[in-house]
């Protein structure tokens, strides 16, 4: 692994770091299986690279993408809390109808913003780590404030709120919390998250794609899951921290297996290696039982 | 003043599994009245209390608490009123949550939450005061997840948590019938503590009938969904369990309220 690489996995982790926050609030929080991030993470990048191009502000065009990732988590939580659906299955009704509003948004498949301002080279430029990085201290910076909104919020009432109804639905109702609500505003949240994340990805790898979102929940629940497994998640500020580092160490564990010729694998058997790192992070919980049971 | 009038229930309508849980149901509940509220499986003592609470919204008829009509209001609108405590330990209380953060949860019950903080230090100081009233220990686990207390301290709590903000009415629902016979024994002195020192009126539902005569002001008897038969006052504090399976021996065919009476 060279230097390019290191920090290569370092950025993408940070990147997909919010993703991961986000899949929390959804999955872990609310216990909402949401498929839309699938949909949210390239409609972030796509409304995020259209503004872009369009002539907005970079740091507008974040926003704007932030917000249609809202609008489309609001949209999948109404589908479940209004119409009833099956939780999984409106996710998945979102996602499809995504891609093709993606497409519409950016009229084609893909789109460059090489040479485009973006919020790393409007803002973040004296960041810059010279002859290693431009990108790694602006996107720490991020994460950091993004992760720290989440902590707060959480911490609110409303947020408070917001983890009863997903824990336990029944007592939050007799508390006086509308559930359905809560669902929905997670959702919002969450997908606004993911959204960011495909605008960030968008600016700093210097395209947007109509396929780029495929996967993006298996790599998100994949960094929650190692994250849970390798690291304390008994309070909030932990299990966020978890997501953090889990989205970096799945990152590092792809780029050591994809690039090490020793295993002899290539940037296509990338799924099957994220199938084996989950399977093998979901088996660490009930290791460390045994090996406390042994001692 | 909590007034039911002519409550319809009906399961499954129109289907071949339709099922009358609450068949005209009529009653009054007066400002700081305890009932107790007994039946035979299936006579609707349960759909009555989540009736009450809102989890289930009535066929026909109307819920007034006060003034208030809330008979389609939906559990969470009418929150601000009815606390309840339900049977299941596991169900009263969040146990992804911490015990403070359950008690936080209980002190916004009814209000709208905000963006503020919902654990200030000035709140964990009164929520440590008031769990160590119950003389459980409990002030020392301010940070332990609920789902690590016993079925018996979560109980303790959620009663603790219902009187955190004003109510109208709190619901028992069998509260003490999950627990070991000690447990019970203390939940329930709890329970008769806590609604004499905050003037609560309560509905308790109990399977055991020597409990509905010995515990609180007024007892009611369900039969298919109707209330048949309502005692309180010197008739009530005559009243012995024989009398009342004597009477109604015919419409008491639970094994369960039989076998308690040894």
């Amino acid at each position: 692994m060279n230097v390019i690489q290191f920090t290569g996995a370092l950025e993408l982790g940070l990147i997909y770091s919010i993703v991961a926050m986000g899949i929390y609030l959804s999955f872990r929080t609310l216990q909402f299986p949401d498929l839309t991030v699938d949909g949210s993470f390239p409609l972030g990048a796509a409304i995020c690279a259209s503004c872009i191009l369009y002539g907005m502000h970079p740091l507008t065009a974040t926003l704007v993408a932030m917000l249609g990732g809202a609008l489309s988590g609001f949209i999948t939580a109404l589908m479940a809390t209004r119409l009833k659906m099956l939780n999984l299955l409106a996710g998945i009704l979102t996602m499809i109808a995504l891609y093709s509003i993606n497409l519409r948004i950016m009229g084609r498949p893909n789109m460059a913003l090489s040479g485009e301002k973006t919020i790393f080279n409007e803002f973040f430029s004296c960041f810059a780590i010279p002859s290693v990085s431009t990108l790694l201290l602006p996107l720490l910076i991020i994460v950091t404030i993004v992760g720290l909104i989440a902590l707060l919020f959480l911490r609110t009432e409303l947020g408070l709120g917001l983890r009863a109804a997903g824990s336990n639905a029944k007592m939050a109702r007799a508390k006086g919390i509308n559930d359905q609500r809560m669902i929905q505003l997670g959702l919002s949240v969450s997908n606004a998250y993911v959204a960011l994340a495909g605008a960030l990805f968008a600016q700093t790898q210097g395209f947007a794609d109509v396929s780029m979102g495929t996967g993006t929940i298996v790599y998100a629940l994949a960094a929650v899951i190692l994250g849970e497994a390798l690291l304390p998640t008994r309070t909030i500020k932990q299990a966020l921290l978890a997501c953090v580092l889990g989205a970096i160490l799945y990152r590092f564990v792809i780029s050591i297996a994809l690039n090490s010729n020793e295993f002899g694998l290539q940037a296509s058997d990338l799924n099957l290696v994220t199938a084996v790192i989950m399977v093998l992070a979901m088996q660490v919980p009930a290791l460390k039982r045994h090996f406390k049971v042994m001692n | 003043m909590i007034t039911l009038t002519d409550i319809h229930v009906v399961f499954s309508p129109g289907t071949i599994r339709e099922r009358k849980a609450l068949n005209g149901l009529s009653l009054v509940i007066e400002e700081g009245e305890f009932l107790t509220v007994i039946g035979s499986n299936g006579a609707g003592k349960s759909t009555l209390l989540n009736t009450i609470a809102g989890e289930i919204l009535p066929t026909s008829g109307t819920i007034m608490i006060d003034d208030d009509d809330v008979s389609q209001k939906e559990s969470f609108a009418r929150a601000n009123s009815v606390a309840r405590v339900f049977q299941d330990p596991l169900a009263g209380t969040c146990g992804d949550l911490t015990v403070a953060e359950n008690m936080a949860l209980a002190t916004a019950r009814g209000q709208s939450r905000g963006f503020k903080k919902a654990l200030s230090k000035a709140r964990r100081e009164s929520i440590r005061a008031m769990l160590s009233a119950l003389k459980l220990g409990l002030e020392l686990r301010l940070d332990t997840p609920m789902a690590a207390l016993s079925g018996g301290q979560r109980q303790a709590i959620s009663l603790l948590m219902a009187t955190l903000s004003p109510l109208k009415i709190l619901l028992l629902d069998e509260h003490t019938s999950a627990l070991d016979p000690k447990t019970a024994a203390f939940v329930m002195e709890l329970s008769q503590q806590i609604i004499r020192e905050h003037k609560l009126t309560a509905l308790m539902v109990t399977h055991s009938l020597q409990q509905a005569l010995d515990v609180g002001t007024r007892t009611v008897m369900l039969h298919e969904g109707r209330v048949i038969f309502d005692i309180r006052g010197e008739e009530r504090a005559a009243l012995t369990v024989k009398d009342l399976l004597s009477q109604f021996g015919k419409n008491v065919d639970d094994d369960r309220l039989l076998l308690q009476q040894g």
